[in-house]
């Protein structure tokens, strides 16, 4: 998705001055010249100028404001990023009770399908890769892991 | 430096665990390196969840070796299929495919291979002269220096990453302000935390990272961009190759002086901060055309510019870490990640890491040559298997990765956390790519912030607020007095182009930066 300057140009002037109204109302240490606020100001003053600049670049672009013709794509490859984003949602939301195993098998394996890989190599590949995956760091490195129901499998 | 340092360095390199760190990045970095899309720094934040729980040196080495390894092998699809496997083998991809299109894939495989793990090895001789040295000089450096230096990494990196320095200071800016959420470095006050307990104690720039690497480059692959290169990969007409390193040898007799300028220009090229070595190769190959006898010869499948450029290429990643280890002021987002990985085994990268403990420094460096020899053997192997590494689909490495993302991102601190911020970070990334802002500053800011605002108080708390006291020590005069030419340049050269662009022709959109590496 491609964004013309001319709108990015004054969206980051405009997040440049909410940068430096928020660095002003951070609280200043008394007797203290250079506080808190210092480098937010001065990001937020590169922001907004940089903003300016590229807005103004982007005067003299002909093109459209909005280009999504990168995601004029085949259907399958569009719910494939979908699925990327909307699957570690779940998996955000759902890692405790679903555990780390399931969870994995589960996304891997509806991406792969939706990538187009088939059904054996799907059946194969996603849980000997998410089991391996666990055995590292659950075993190994010793990250606390959630197992979820398939805890009772698992040694 | 001392035999015994040099000895006791080699001594800890060879350590089995290390052994085993720098081999398996070396063949994971093979592997990543080889697929079109895959980058060397993708690959190395897609490592840094892992060196979280392993000691600083097999950590550093595991770094190190996957980006040599990575690096070299993006020349695979480069002279297979014409897409360049990073950014840094962009340079010569049309010469070394060239050269498949004559039937000399094997040649010009076996010359990425050799001459890149022998610019490797010698850039590594000139990161463990001139680091001890270097690192001596700069014990008399202050906060003054240090803010200089932090100043130069953020704006080259800023200037040299992209076409556009506006988009470049922004990347910069949103890297510097995500490294200001949480508590303030001086005063300890909470800074745009927005009431979370999570904010407080910052953001981890390890999420950041995958997401802005790994997830927006899974994101772009999926989307129109990304179908062109597995239309490309699905073609029926791959190259045979045989007989690894057939002729190197003859090449190196008669073409010792490119390897030689290469091999220079990336040393001392990748030594800036920000610079690196994807710009040494463009450089290096335009340098051995300008000198060349036979110029007309290059586009052709002539060796030449192909010997030089890759030769640049990994002397360059050598030397990118002199500014990383010997200041602390990282030179690319490879370094920036591995400084990260520094700090959090505690050990701060900087002069007083080579006085006071030599030996780590050392034995770091050392791993440089292990890894560049190794580029001999698996390269070997990787040219006579390239065919196979290329067949292995999209459809099961991108889901893999994406596992792999889900699991760095949580494993850092244990919480979902993390994973949020990688979300965020990937659409971000996305859009800021696929909008010519490059990605490799906002993780140098992220870096960087803290050492540059902790140097800037500091100095100012010495000099009791007044600035002029940043040009009064003649090292950090002369730093600023550098610093100043560069933005002035940067200035002019920007509104000359805007000027002439306005005399020629209304700008397009922004084209696609290839700042990642």
């Amino acid at each position: 998705m491609r964004i013309g300057d001319r709108l990015i140009g004054p969206f980051l002037a405009a997040f440049g001055v909410l940068v430096i109204w928020g660095a002003s109302k951070l609280p200043s240490v008394p007797g203290v010249r250079f506080g808190a606020d210092l480098l937010p100001t001065a990001i937020g003053v590169a922001l907004a100028v940089f903003g300016v600049i590229i807005g103004i670049s982007g005067l003299r672009q002909r093109a459209r404001l909005i280009d999504v013709s990168d995601w004029h794509t085949r259907l399958r490859d569009g719910v494939a990023a979908l699925w990327s984003l909307v699957g570690l949602v779940i998996g955000i939301l759902a890692f405790e009770p679903l555990g780390f195993p399931l969870f994995g098998i589960g996304f891997m394996a509806v991406m792969m399908a939706l990538m187009g890989a088939r059904w054996p190599v799907i059946v194969t590949v996603a849980p000997v890769f998410v089991f391996v995956l666990y055995f590292v760091f659950s075993g190994i490195l010793r990250v606390s892991l959630p197992v979820g129901p398939l805890g009772g499998l698992l040694p | 430096m001392s035999a015994e340092t040099l000895w006791a360095g080699l001594g800890l390199v060879l350590q089995f665990d290390v052994l085993v760190a720098i081999l398996g990045g070396a063949v994971y970095g093979l592997f990543i390196g080889a697929l079109p899309g895959l980058t060397a720094t993708m690959a190395t934040a897609l490592l840094v969840p892992l060196t979280f729980y392993m000691a600083p040196l097999p950590a550093i080495a595991l770094i190190v070796s996957s980006t040599a390894m990575a690096i070299t092998a993006g020349d695979i699809p480069g002279a297979l299929l014409r897409i360049p496997g990073t950014p840094a083998s962009a340079a010569y991809t049309e010469e070394s495919y060239a050269m498949t299109r004559r039937g000399q894939a094997g040649r010009a495989l076996s010359i990425g291979f050799f001459f890149s793990a022998t610019g490797g090895l010698i850039g590594a001789c000139v990161l463990l002269i001139t680091g001890p040295l270097l690192a001596q000089l700069s014990l008399n450096f202050s906060s003054f220096e240090f803010f200089w230096l932090a100043v130069l990494g953020l704006l080259t990196c800023a200037v040299v990453s992209g076409d556009n320095p506006a988009k470049g200071g922004v990347s910069l800016a949103i890297g510097l302000l995500i490294s200001t959420v949480g508590l303030d470095v001086t005063s300890g006050q909470p800074r745009f935390t927005l009431g979370s307990i999570e904010l407080s104690g910052g953001i981890s720039f390890i999420p950041v990272m995958i997401g802005m690497f790994a997830f927006s480059e899974i994101l772009r692959g999926l989307s129109a961009a990304g179908r062109a290169d597995v239309a490309i990969l699905n073609r029926d007409d791959k190259p045979k190759i045989s007989r690894p390193f057939q002729g190197v040898f003859g090449l190196l007799r008669r073409y010792p002086l490119s390897l030689l300028r290469g091999t220079a220009l990336g040393a001392s090229l990748g030594a800036l901060p920000g610079v690196g070595g994807d710009l040494a190769a463009w450089i290096a190959y335009g340098v051995s055309r300008r000198f060349s006898k036979t110029p007309e010869k290059f586009g052709t499948g002539h060796p030449e510019g192909l010997i030089e450029a890759t030769s640049a290429n990994n002397s360059g990643l050598s030397s990118a870490w002199i500014p990383a280890l010997v200041f602390g002021i990282p030179g690319d987002a490879v370094t920036a990640i591995a400084v990260g990985v520094l700090y959090m085994k505690g050990l701060a990268p900087g002069p007083r890491l080579f006085v006071e403990n030599p030996v780590m420094p050392t034995a770091i460096i050392m791993s440089f040559f292990i890894a560049n020899l190794l580029l001999f053997p698996l390269g070997h192997l990787a040219i006579r298997g390239a065919r196979l590494v290329l067949a292995v689909p999209k459809s099961v490495i991108v889901p893999m990765i994406l596992v792999c993302c889900f699991l760095g991102s949580f494993a850092i601190n244990n919480t979902l956390f993390g994973v949020g911020i990688m979300l965020v970070a990937g659409l971000v990334g996305y859009l800021m790519e696929r909008n010519g802002f490059p990605i490799a500053p906002v993780i140098l800011g992220l870096v960087l912030g803290p050492v540059l605002e902790r140097n800037f108080i500091m100095s100012m708390q010495i000099a009791r607020g007044d600035l002029l006291a940043f040009f009064e020590r003649p090292v950090a005069c002369g730093l600023g007095l550098f610093v100043c030419a560069v933005l002035l340049l940067t200035i002019w050269k920007a509104l000359r182009r805007r000027h002439i662009g306005a005399e020629i022709t209304p700008s397009p959109m922004p084209p696609k930066n290839v700042v990642n590496k």
